[in-house]
């Protein structure tokens, strides 16, 4: 680990909140990793007739859902799932965002107006909407699908404020110099430009996990995003819609573990933000 | 209650008035169901709740007598009796006393116009296609009409009475066809029956209200209200907090029933429906209709997969004891339903032994059975609106892998789901349908090439069982129940269960009677002798 | 007045973009909005052909496109395929509940949420301003759809408070002026509540970034210093000059309250445009989602339009930029 990035791990920790988030995620992975070692699978039903919906208890610590499912391996395993569409598609949206803003920010003229006007007018579409759109017409959504889906729609902002950053630091003189130097417009962008907006990229792209892993929860929640059987936290609140006024455990825990993991995730972007840029606080 | 109410500023107001249904007396029922309604008039719109609500303020001839066969086929509705001039002829006598709600009297131009209307391919192309033994209406005088048929067969009155609600001409007829819709009948319809429309709130509710002078007599209960809301919790907890009074299919899940209790003043009423479940197989493949599908055009693996199934516990685990086995797509409350032999016995061994004598084994050891490299894996389409279906795939699912076949659930929306059975786009669909109470309309479901059969189950011996049926003149009961025991024998389905209609309704009223082929057909002769509130 | 034409022109053109990106993306899904016609029994070729011709879903893309730009600018949408009626007519019908639930909305995260993000901002890095801060931030974190049912399972269900779902009681109709408003009150107020906690993170967030920087200008140091009361320092002279800054996000909330409670419109069957909007995407309902589209998208420029107007108006400053 380079010296920097170990700094900002540092400036993290040193802040209550991030400290807070980096523990609580940390659990969270581990559960959401060793979890499905020691569960049952969470597909599988016990007896229909006097296994369904028992309260929690020994056996099955948070109860059983109305097709006797364990509600506990659901869970896990929805985590799971959760953690990685929202880990890759932030990260995807993150790389796309940075790519269009930093071409957008050294290229100015017709290709910055063109690219820009166009992200204007793709921000001024609800992303929800367009989600809602895409996903309601396929029956079938892969995962990869879905994931590159909530990143074709989550690059926007990054790309406007990656464009922002590179525009300013184009007049600075360590860029100048590189371009007097004859350092290709490539060579500039990578080796000069991104280092230097990676700051803004990496709270962006922490903030944009916990969006994404809110919008997945909401598109299963209206029957659009993961399909059943595969456990989701947002489908499993669906799920629990008809039965949770008699069966409160199976839509209470889902939705306690989506707000407890998008919380950690933005207490560490908020402390990232934080070390990044002290004004803000 | 008041006390708490101090504790929060927000709530302050919300405390001040307390749910008024509850209050407003059973003179006004507020009825909680999941489909909004937009329009009413018949030949318009076709679903359930529309069915529903529109056979209240728009009558027949005659409404269903119990059996669709003979002359007893009808009870006096709109005409008060008939006579049978020959073989061919069936001559009405409409009531006398009947009026529209504008104080017009029903007469047998009105008959006419709705019947030309209701033969008419270009306004309801399954409607005249069903009417097509019916060959002319014709009014002898201003309340005597004349209905001719085409052939000698045991369901004329049936037909000339179930199918056709009658529309006032005086109204409808200067309208234009295709205008309807839009006009402003349709806003503010124009009916004979016990109900008139009063007012739409769209997407919220929709009130009828009683006709006091209504010839057959008048309505007790003065005021209906439906009120749309789409999720089933949501209704529920409606009824519950006392906003709506009934609340239609309130099982699945069955500990809904539990939480009746909570609520003393209700009760629960339930009846027989005219709806099956079923798996429904397609035989041909999907995206090509020419060919065979490459899994359940063999009968023994779909015989194999109906017994698999422990279609017992399925029922019970959604329906409680509120629904009864099937082993055909007659529901046990048609009339035929009993001619119906008894549902196959659940035996996995024997769905096991069947598969592997069709040639499907697991040999790459995988879980999943396989044949010439081809795995027993097929997706199965479920509209995710519905409950009990979407439950009921979910545990079929599970108990075929036991088996070693895969199923893949697919949730789609109605409008997907419904889009993808007539170009046979799918592998199993799971169906819930509710026939009309005629063997003959099950031909449009089960007949080789017939329209609405989906599955493209074809076996013309079947086919002529149950023609032979339809033109039975005496006892249609041998051939009806040599189809049923056909069709369950081929398997074209898993026929599984036969959900019951279960409501919650306020306790207190008299003479409660729910109709199987409309359920709220008789409420304006329900009393309030009984009315404890 | 140069500057506001040139504003202008750049949001309209933003706009023209964001619907013609919207109309291809629409029209090239697969699907087929005739099914949801032919609920129980299926159509003929006939009259599908008639329901295309009437829907010119027959016509190609372009002169769809065409069609589609003309009506748009006389605010026609055309016919809704799922509910048979023109889509204006279903928009309208459906705004009020929107609106209403929107303004709600928008009045608790005004009052209360600007309220709690002065109160940290001078507190700033205390206990109190940690708490908050991560309270809202939980209220971030948390999905509305469930929020709301929690909600309804308590409010509602076990206390029997609040009604657990609908905007109105049928009931009611003919009860009189009072109990009416009373009964839209007690409906709305778990909806909002909900919208408002999940979403008062941002107003909060940015009343205390702004506040803060207010704080540290010399004039209100001075004014401290001066020995004006705290009160009249912070409300007469912070918060004016941090208020600018504040409205802008008022701008940005317009498309929440156009879209952004499907999920607590679903949760409370809740009539409105985001219930409306769901539908129409779930049925491929064109017309309809057109007409929803247009409408967010325009609630979106509108919003950014209005809110650096209001900018500008507050702060010449902005208008140099």
């Amino acid at each position: 680990m380079t010296a920097p990035a170990v700094a900002l791990v540092q400036a993290v920790w040193k802040r209550p909140g991030g400290r807070v988030g980096t523990i609580a995620l940390v659990l969270l992975a581990l559960l959401a990793l060793g979890g499905p070692l020691l569960l049952p699978s969470p597909t599988a039903q016990g007896d229909l007739l006097h296994e369904a919906l028992l309260p929690p208890g020994v056996g099955h610590l948070l109860g059983t859902d109305q097709l006797s499912r364990d509600v506990l391996s659901r869970i896990v395993s929805g985590l799971r799932l959760s953690l990685v569409i929202g880990l890759a598609s932030a990260l995807l949206a993150v790389v796309l965002g940075a790519a269009v803003g930093l071409v957008a920010g050294t290229r100015a003229g017709l290709v910055d107006a063109v690219l820009m006007r166009t992200v204007d007018a793709l921000l001024a579409i609800p992303r929800l909407f367009v989600l809602l759109l895409v996903l309601a017409v396929w029956d079938r959504v892969p995962l990869p699908a879905l994931v590159l889906l909530l990143a074709l729609t989550g690059w926007y902002g990054t790309s406007r404020l990656v464009r922002a950053e590179t525009v300013r630091l184009r007049g600075e003189d360590f860029v100048r110099a590189a371009e007097a130097l004859g350092a290709g417009r490539m060579r500039i962008a990578l080796r000069h430009l991104l280092p230097n907006v990676a700051a803004p990229i990496l709270v962006a792209g922490t903030l944009g996990v916990g969006d994404v892993i809110l919008l997945e929860a909401g598109l299963t929640y209206l029957g659009l995003g993961i399909r059943p059987p595969t456990p989701s936290l947002g489908g499993m609140v669906l799920d629990s819609r008809s039965v949770f006024v008699t069966a409160p455990w199976t839509s209470i825990f889902p939705g306690l573990v989506i707000v407890l993991t998008v919380l950690s995730v933005n207490l560490v972007g908020d402390a990232l933000r934080e070390a990044l840029d002290p004004r803000s606080t | 209650m008041l006390r708490h109410c101090g504790r929060l500023l927000l709530l302050m107001t919300a405390c001040a008035t307390a749910p008024v249904a509850a209050q407003a007396g059973p003179r006004r029922l507020v009825i909680a169901i999941g489909q909004s309604v937009t329009n009413i008039v018949p030949t318009l719109n076709r679903t359930t709740a529309v069915a529903q609500i529109s056979d209240l303020v728009f009558l027949r001839l005659g409404r269903y007598g119990g059996t669709s066969f003979g002359d007893h086929a009808a009870l006096p509705e709109l005409a008060k009796s008939w006579t049978r001039r020959d073989s061919l002829t069936l001559a009405f006598d409409l009531d006398p006393r009947a009026r529209w709600h504008d104080g017009t009297p029903v007469t047998s131009r009105d008959v006419v116009f709705s019947f030309a209307r209701a033969r008419d391919p270009k306004v309801v192309a399954s409607l005249a296609a069903v009417l097509v033994d019916v060959v002319a209406v014709e009014a002898e005088s201003e309340s005597r009409v004349v209905v001719r048929f085409a052939r000698a067969y045991g369901e004329q009155l049936y037909d000339a009475t179930f199918y056709v609600q009658i529309l006032p001409a005086h109204l409808v007829a200067p309208i234009p066809s295709d205008s309807l819709v839009s006009s402003a009948f349709a806003r503010t319809p124009v009916g004979s029956g016990p109900y008139r429309w009063d007012k739409l709130e769209p997407a919220d509710y929709l009130q009828l209200r009683s006709v006091p002078g209504f010839f057959l007599g008048t309505p007790a209960i003065e005021q209906l209200v439906w009120r749309f809301t789409t999720s089933p919790e949501s209704r529920l907890n409606l009824l519950l907090s006392g906003e709506a009074d009934v609340q239609e299919d309130i099982i699945p899940p069955v500990t809904n029933l539990a939480r009746l209790a909570e609520r003393p003043a209700l009760r629960l009423a339930h009846f027989p429906s005219m709806a099956v479940n079923y798996l429904l197989f397609n035989e041909r493949s999907p995206g090509d209709t020419s060919r065979p599908h490459p899994i359940f055009s063999d009968a023994d693996v779909r015989r194999a997969l109906a017994i698999g199934l422990d279609r017992a516990t399925i029922s019970k685990a959604i329906f409680g004891k509120y629904a009864s086995p099937a082993s055909s797509p007659a529901a046990p409350a048609a009339w035929f339903g009993g001619l119906a032999p008894t549902p196959a016995p659940f035996d996995p061994k024997q769905a096991a032994r069947l598969l592997a004598a069709r040639g499907w084994k697991d040999s790459d050891g995988d879980g999943v059975l396989d044949k010439g490299g081809v795995p027993l894996a097929f997706s199965l389409i479920v509209p995710r609106s519905g409950v009990a279906r979407m439950q009921m795939a979910l545990i079929v699912q599970e108990q075929w892998r036991k088996l070693g076949v895969h199923a893949e659930v697919v949730p789609l929306d109605l409008g997907q789901y419904l889009a993808r059975r007539p170009p046979g786009n799918f592998d199993i669909a799971a169906e819930s349908y509710s026939s009309d109470p005629s063997p003959w309309s099950l031909l449009d479901r089960w007949g080789c090439g017939a329209e609405a059969n989906y599955g493209r189950y074809c076996n013309p011996t079947a086919d002529s069982l149950l023609r032979a049926a339809h033109l039975a003149r005496r006892d249609p009961a041998p051939p009806i129940r040599a189809w049923l025991r056909t069709v369950a024998q081929d398997f074209p389905a898993v026929f599984l269960f036969s959900p019951e209609k279960v409501f919650a309704m306020p306790a207190g009223y008299g003479n409660v009677t729910f109709s199987v082929e409309s359920a709220w057909q008789r409420v304006w002769t329900w009393t309030l002798d009984g009315a404890g509130r | 007045m140069n500057w506001l034409a040139r504003r202008a022109l750049q949001a309209a053109g933003t706009a023209l973009i964001a619907l013609t990106l919207l109309f291809f993306l629409v029209r090239s899904l697969p699907g087929d909005p005739l099914a949801i016609l032919s609920e129980d029994r299926p159509l003929t070729s006939e009259q599908v052909r008639d329901l295309q011709r009437r829907y010119q879903l027959d016509q190609p893309l372009g002169s769809q496109f065409v069609a589609f730009v003309g009506g748009a600018l006389q605010g026609d949408f055309g016919t809704s395929i799922q509910y048979g009626r023109p889509v204006r007519q279903l928009v309208l019908e459906r705004l009020p509940r929107t609106l209403l639930l929107g303004a709600a909305v928008l009045l608790i995260n005004f009052t209360l949420g600007l309220w709690l993000g002065v109160q940290q901002a001078l507190h700033r890095g205390r206990p109190i301003d940690r708490v908050l801060t991560t309270l809202s931030l939980a209220g971030y974190a948390t999905p509305s759809f469930w929020l709301g049912l929690m909600l309804v399972l308590l409010f509602a269900v076990r206390l029997h408070w609040l009604p657990a779902a609908g905007s109105l009681d049928p009931g009611l109709e003919s009860a009189g002026v009072a109990s009416v408003f009373g009964d839209r009150l007690r409906h709305l107020v778990l909806p909002a509540l909900t919208l408002a906690a999940v979403s008062i993170a941002s107003s909060m967030r940015y009343q205390r970034a702004a506040m803060l920087d207010a704080l540290r200008q010399p004039y209100v140091i001075a004014a401290r210093a001066r020995g004006l009361t705290d009160r009249r320092v912070v409300w007469g002279h912070a918060w004016r000059s941090a208020l600018p800054s504040v409205l802008t996000l008022f701008g940005l909330w317009l498309p929440i309250l156009v879209v952004g409670a499907v999920f607590v419109e679903q949760v409370f069957a809740w009539q409105g445009l985001g219930s409306l909007t769901a539908g129409a995407a779930a049925a491929r309902d064109y017309p309809l989602l057109m007409g929803t589209a247009v409408l967010a998208t325009a609630a979106v420029v509108t919003g950014s339009f209005l809110s650096d107007v209001l900018h500008a108006l507050l702060d010449p400053r902005a208008r140099a930029e």
